[in-house]
């Protein structure tokens, strides 16, 4: 009769909860504690319990948001970016994602077509970050890109660097510093992470189309809908919980990209997204205060994001 | 019950089973505390440890033919005393060095490259002195590396040594180009001026300038700027400037930045301008100068671009020679007093404790007749006066290596290394700003301002 005492589940949940207050609860807590913490405190808690004076209150936070050392810690720019990278790479990969969906199932080498865009997903992101870093590379006997433009008659063009409106490269026109997020380098990078999700989505919403039964298509056409049609009324609404889903792990993704931006740029030329530069803070100029709020403001952006989809979740378990 | 196989195990069973994971856990901890650090209170010169020489913990960013080139030096160490290394090479060993000494688990032995940080290290207590070591012998030390030691010391004692080292002070350029056209090699600052208004009236070129290096970008302008300063203001300003004592923004360091612009931006002095000098691969900037027509006659960087020279994998011509296809000039004096000034890098050895493995290797990687195996090999310099010249592969090593050991030399470790990583890394974002045309009292006030 074991299932019947109170403490039974807690036995076998137990493993569980330890990993996870060890491994996410504690450094979470600890992460909070020392964002109101002095720069030398990467023991966090325990270091506050040692030295009261290593309580700094709302400084580190002041000091996101006056950005008192835009060339070295630039945390506007940091920030603007990431919600650059939300909107136009979750903008830009869910659509792609769903184009290639249809299109792939209209032709007979869908599984080749399928293979070929999802390879980027394969490949370690750093393998691809560096990649595409030789991709942009300004000389033109290596930078592929830079390479086809040369060919074509213009000039090379600093990719990686280029903080111009994103209509320069092309025109040779325009401002050439651009408003805030707006760089050729921040369009550069994410239409790096672009090519390497847009697999990702495809796959997923790929699945979710496969599930629309064909009955309801026959009965549209029957009933005179165009292929347009078919898919605003149809295929959208019933393939919007699958979207979500993907639109939610990107927007994750965007905001806790660190990867493509360290190894291309290393967060250099305005690139720079809060996890490069919490990163940088923390460990390279041994702020682990300021790296510590960076990293509860980056928290405070995903946690929204991440209760809302489990909301979602919930709903449609309830529903089904 | 579903499971047969549950039944045996009993609640208390799974109770043991969590007590013994957490205590795993703990264990693991309790392991690295012990193997790392034997934590430096007081300067106890007595070993820790059974006497025997086991495995040595070191960190350093050395890969690929480098860390061979490492394990080659180790290796008679290995061989007489039983020991054994365990290496890490990571580029990003800052920070790999910074988390681990917070978490108690300092390696044995680390190679910095960044004065700045071995300061950190040394003021926050990790850093053990080489005194500590009963089997160092100190006036050896002395007389080796000499006043290399300086800035390895605080307070009398010396944590540290250079164990090896680069030099800054080269302005690359090809030599059958420069006899082409007969140019003569610039002495002083005035000349190298007068020289390239000459390439550019006989309508060349006259410097290449490769900034790239993805974080690191602008650090060849970086060491370009501090070889001005020394040459112009010598080794006191030069410390103050690094120390803070004399802020970015004083006029002195503004003469610097602004002969570096004087070469960098004023028009047609460099290929390609100032876009192409801050997008092409530091390694790759010496690539102009041995085209036809040369695209350019002459790039600055440190003197580890000789390697970069002779790989043909970046597309340079096969069989170049040191010496005659290529060569460096020193870099031009600009106040005759400090004509002796140089910059250089290097890679510092400390030690995090002063058991017997680690004092013995120390004691090793310091000895002329280790570091020659590496010299032999190529890519290495030291300001070891007992290394033999006849040591270095090439005409150039030698050549720098003798610039490097010379009595009137006044060598400083690199300036932006030395100042902390915050500084350096508004130097680097400065040049960049400053070859995009920012306002150059704008860029200084904000670099002053990184030193907080």
């Amino acid at each position: 009769m074991i299932g019947r005492r109170w403490w039974t589940p807690w036995i076998w949940l137990s493993p569980a909860v330890v990993l996870v207050s060890v491994f996410l609860l504690y450094p979470v807590l600890n992460t909070f504690v020392t964002s109101f913490m002095d720069a030398d405190s990467a023991g966090g808690i325990w270091d506050l319990i040692d030295d009261p004076d290593k309580f700094v209150g709302l400084d580190n936070y002041e000091f996101i948001i006056d950005n008192p050392r835009p060339l070295v810690s630039n945390t506007h720019a940091a920030l603007y970016n990431n919600a650059f990278w939300l909107i136009v790479f979750t903008g830009l990969t869910v659509p792609i994602g769903l184009l290639f969906a249809m299109l792939a199932a209209r032709v007979r080498y869908e599984a080749v077509a399928k293979s070929t865009i999802f390879i980027p997903m394969a490949i370690s992101f750093v393998a691809a970050s560096v990649i595409w870093r030789f991709m942009y590379e300004f000389n033109p006997d290596v930078g592929t890109i830079n390479a086809l433009k040369t060919a074509a008659g213009s000039d090379s063009t600093a990719w990686l660097l280029d903080r111009g409106s994103p209509q320069t490269p092309f025109t040779d026109a325009g401002p050439d510093t651009a408003w805030g997020p707006l760089q050729v380098n921040n369009f550069a990078l994410v239409m790096v992470g672009v090519w390497m999700w847009a697999g990702f989505a495809m796959v997923v919403l790929s699945a979710g189309l496969k599930g629309i039964s064909t009955e309801v298509l026959e009965a549209a056409r029957v009933d005179g809908a165009g292929e347009w049609q078919i898919f605003r009324r149809i295929i959208l609404p019933i393939l919007s919980p699958t979207i979500v889903v993907v639109a939610t792990t990107l927007v994750i993704q965007a905001l806790k990209k660190f990867d493509l931006v360290w190894v291309m740029t290393g967060g250099r030329a305005e690139t720079d997204v809060v996890a490069t530069l919490f990163y940088t803070e923390a460990f390279r100029q041994g702020e682990f205060g300021r790296g510590a709020a960076l990293a509860v403001v980056l928290l405070m952006w995903v946690v929204p994001i991440m209760v809302i989809s489990i909301r979602r979740f919930q709903f449609q378990e309830e529903t089904r | 019950m579903q499971f047969s196989i549950g039944r045996p195990w009993s609640p208390i069973v799974s109770i043991l089973l969590v007590i013994a994971l957490a205590l795993g856990i703990a264990a693991c901890g309790d392991d690295d505390d012990d193997g790392g650090t034997t934590a430096p209170t007081g300067t106890g010169g007595e070993p820790t440890g059974g006497g025997d020489i086991g495995d040595v913990d070191v960190i350093s960013l050395w890969g690929a033919e480098e860390e061979d080139n490492l394990r080659a030096l180790v290796a008679p160490w290995e061989s007489e005393t039983g020991g054994s290394l365990s290496y890490t090479g990571t580029r990003d060993d800052v920070e790999t060095v910074r988390t681990r000494v917070e978490g108690n688990n300092a390696p044995d032995v680390y190679f910095p490259a960044n004065l700045g940080f071995f300061r950190e290290l040394q003021a926050e207590g990790h850093l053990m002195p080489l005194s500590s070591c009963a089997n160092i012998d100190m006036a050896e030390m002395e007389s080796m590396y000499g006043a290399s030691l300086d800035d390895f010391t605080v307070d009398g004692e010396v944590y540290g040594f250079l164990f090896k080292s680069g030099m800054k002070g080269t302005v690359w350029y090809s030599p059958p180009a420069f006899e082409a056209a007969s140019y003569e090699i610039p002495e002083t600052y005035d000349e190298l001026i007068a020289l390239s208004d000459q390439i550019v009236s006989d309508s060349g070129t006259p410097w290449s300038v490769a900034e790239f290096a993805n974080g690191g970008t602008g650090f060849p302008g970086s060491d370009f700027i501090q070889q001005f300063l020394i040459k112009e203001s010598g080794p006191d300003v030069y410390d103050q400037v690094a120390s803070g004592e004399i802020p970015y923004t004083d006029d002195r360091v503004k003469a610097a930045w602004e002969k570096y612009g004087e070469i960098t931006l004023t028009d047609g002095y460099v290929i390609g301008g100032a876009t192409q000098a801050q997008a092409t691969t530091f390694s790759e900037g010496s690539l102009p100068l041995f085209d036809d027509p040369p695209g350019a006659y002459m790039h600055y960087l440190g003197a580890f671009n000789s390697g970069f020279i002779t790989d043909t994998a970046l597309g340079f011509p096969e069989g170049l020679v040191a010496g005659e296809d290529f060569d460096f000039f020193p870099f031009p004096t600009i106040t005759d007093e400090f004509a002796g000034g140089v910059t250089g890098d290097g890679n510092i050895a400390i030690m995090f404790n002063n058991d017997e493995t680690t004092c013995s290797f120390m004691e090793h990687v310091a000895t002329p007749a280790a570091q020659e195996i590496w010299v032999a090999a190529g890519g290495f310099l030291t300001v070891n006066k007992e290394v033999s010249l006849d040591a270095y592969p090439t005409e150039i090593d030698r050549r720098i290596a003798e610039v490097l050991g010379s009595s009137d030399a006044i060598f400083r470790f690199d300036l932006d290394d030395a100042q902390g990583s915050a500084p350096q890394g508004a130097v680097f974002e400065g040049v960049q700003a400053y070859l995009s045309g920012g306002n150059l009292d704008d860029i200084l006030a904000q670099i002053a301002a990184s030193y907080e």
